[in-house]
């Protein structure tokens, strides 16, 4: 069974978007001149969104580091310019991901406070907008009636948000997730659970 | 126009927050599809935008009311950041949307997202380090014998000395190399028995600084300059800063002035042919100093030659693969992390034996 595009979507936000902090942290290792590590970070999403087997991957992190990996090659292949400082960092990226030890694995509790801390750095108006819209699950226009605003301006509350969010997930925001050791949690289903 | 990261960014959030908002127009859906196919970070942005809604999905456990009373406090590391002035929405979403807006302009976002942006950068920001005019050099600076004696100061293979002389000069030694040194009342004579100097010459007229090296006689006032003498090949002066007269030992008529970048070449014929060199180049040439090797468009098989100046782990490159150039910045005592990642970049392999690194194919 493959998945579909929501799917695809749902599967990064479980498996990817929580690892990002730890993936960046990877990626800075890696000195490349003109080389915009949020630039890999999105060709990234794109590449595994596009991946044909998304769902029987079973280490995502490490996955999507393989991924970064690619795409960093295949910059400096294009390029035919090296500028890595410290050479053989590309091999800092193929450290092996161990499997998770059952204190590492993200708690189910955890993983929403983080999530809640995340939230904490968006402003009120966004954030209210933000618990109206996905938490209450209120329509665009319910939403922007309960607020007083048009719907485009709570559609662009909404973008505000994700902006926000954009900077906190991955980039050292509290939205970090607590595994200090480096290692692997296992895929997430589709439907939050914890595969084995 | 190649967009930056963050103004895809700003676009896939708006984008994601039309999705989810309502169904799109035909239109749209037009506008959408094109954004998306016109660069593959658009998409990849865009799914990381949808994936940070569907990730606030998790809070449906807390619910609204208890998320709004216990938000804790936003943390002080909260900054006020300018969104970049050209940000434009796109074309359908924007329409009306900057006219109603009191010009948010600014949003908070953390700063630690700056340090990281640093790291992206961190291989310029070294370089710049490295070649900026404040260099910290770890001791290894000694103040030599007074006048009229000669002192020698060598490095091994791999190591580099800075040596203050008396007169306040400082000489900085590359990998395997040797100088003497020889003051007079009249004249400050250098010896570059083989090797690379790099030479920080203190003005003094009255008391002209000269190197020799092989057949080359340099002589300056108060300059920057390194005089490489290799093993069968001719003496190179790559001036830095200043003049500098070169001439070969035995036809002391033909002096030929060197100015700052460039490099004279001293042929065995006694000819001397000066050329100039970008200023980065010769930073480029310089960057020994810092434990780094620097080569532009450089065949991997003299690469593995001037890697071999400074390790006595050889590098050994196939002559099948010999003439693919490579261009970067290596530490000069990693030979066989150079191999590798001379090898990733041109599709090549690495054999590792026993003080021998070999490029293949």
């Amino acid at each position: 069974m493959s998945l579909n595009a929501q799917q695809r979507t749902q599967w990064l936000a479980n498996n990817v978007l929580p690892h990002e902090t730890l993936i960046r942290a990877r990626l800075a290792r890696v000195y490349v001149a003109d080389l915009d590590v949020n630039d890999v970070i999105q060709e990234m999403y794109a590449r595994l969104l596009s991946s044909p087997a998304l769902e029987t991957i079973q280490y995502p992190r490490q996955y999507a580091i393989q991924t970064a990996k690619g795409i960093i090659i295949d910059h400096l292949r294009r390029s035919r310019v090296v500028s890595i400082v410290s050479a053989g960092s590309l091999e800092q990226l193929n450290v092996a991901v161990p499997d998770v030890s059952p204190e590492e694995r993200l708690e189910f509790r955890d993983e929403i406070q983080d999530v809640a801390n995340a939230l904490a750095h968006v402003p009120e108006t966004y954030r209210e907008t933000l618990i109206l819209r996905r938490v209450e699950g209120l329509s665009q226009k319910e939403t922007a009636e309960r607020m007083g605003v048009t719907e485009k301006m709570a559609e662009y509350y909404l973008a505000r948000s994700i902006m926000v969010l954009s900077k906190v997930f991955g980039r050292g925001g509290k939205s970090r997730v607590r595994s200090s050791s480096g290692e692997e949690p296992e895929a997430t289903k589709i439907d939050g659970s914890v595969e084995r | 126009m190649v967009q930056s990261s963050d103004r895809i960014e700003t676009l896939a959030a708006l984008w994601a927050a039309k999705v989810a908002g309502a169904p799109l127009t035909p239109d749209d859906q037009c506008c959408l599809d094109r954004w998306l196919a016109a660069d593959i970070r658009h998409a990849g942005a865009f799914a990381r935008a949808q994936a940070i809604l569907l990730r606030m999905d998790r809070l449906r456990a807390i619910g609204g009311t208890a998320l709004r009373a216990s938000v804790p406090e936003v943390p002080p590391t909260l900054i006020e950041t300018e969104v970049p002035p050209d940000v434009n929405i796109p074309v359908s979403t924007a329409a009306g949307l900057e006219s109603v807006l009191p010009s948010p302009r600014r949003f908070p976002t953390i700063t630690r997202r700056r340090a990281i942006l640093a790291g992206s950068t961190a291989a310029s920001l070294a370089l710049a380090g490295f070649f900026g005019s404040g260099l910290i050099w770890s001791g290894r600076s000694r103040r030599t014998a007074p006048v009229d004696t000669v002192e020698r100061f060598a490095t091994r293979r791999g190591e580099t000395r800075q040596v203050r002389l008396a007169d306040g000069s400082v000489v900085t030694l590359n990998t395997n190399s040797t100088v003497s040194v020889r003051f007079t009342d009249k004249v400050r004579n250098i010896h570059l028995e083989h090797g690379e100097a790099l030479f920080d010459v203190a003005k003094n007229k009255a008391r002209p600084f000269v190197v020799t090296a092989s057949d080359a006689v340099i002589r300056a006032v108060g300059t920057s300059f390194t005089v490489r003498a290799l093993p069968e090949k001719p003496v190179q002066v790559l001036v830095r800063e200043g003049v500098v007269e070169v001439s070969h030992r035995d036809l002391r008529v033909g002096k030929i002035r060197a100015v700052a970048d460039t490099k004279a070449v001293i042929a065995s014929d006694a000819s001397i042919a000066v050329r100039a060199v970008p200023r980065i180049e010769v930073e480029r040439n310089l960057a020994w100093q810092y434990g780094q090797i620097s080569f532009e468009n450089v065949r991997l098989a003299d690469a593995a030659q001037e890697f071999a100046r400074y390790s006595d782990t050889k590098i050994a490159v196939d002559p099948a693969v010999a003439n693919h150039t490579i261009t970067g910045m290596f530490p000069t005592n990693d030979p066989a992390g150079f191999a590798r990642v001379a090898a990733t970049v041109l599709n090549l392999h690495v054999e590792v034996e026993a003080n021998e690194v070999w490029i293949v194919r």
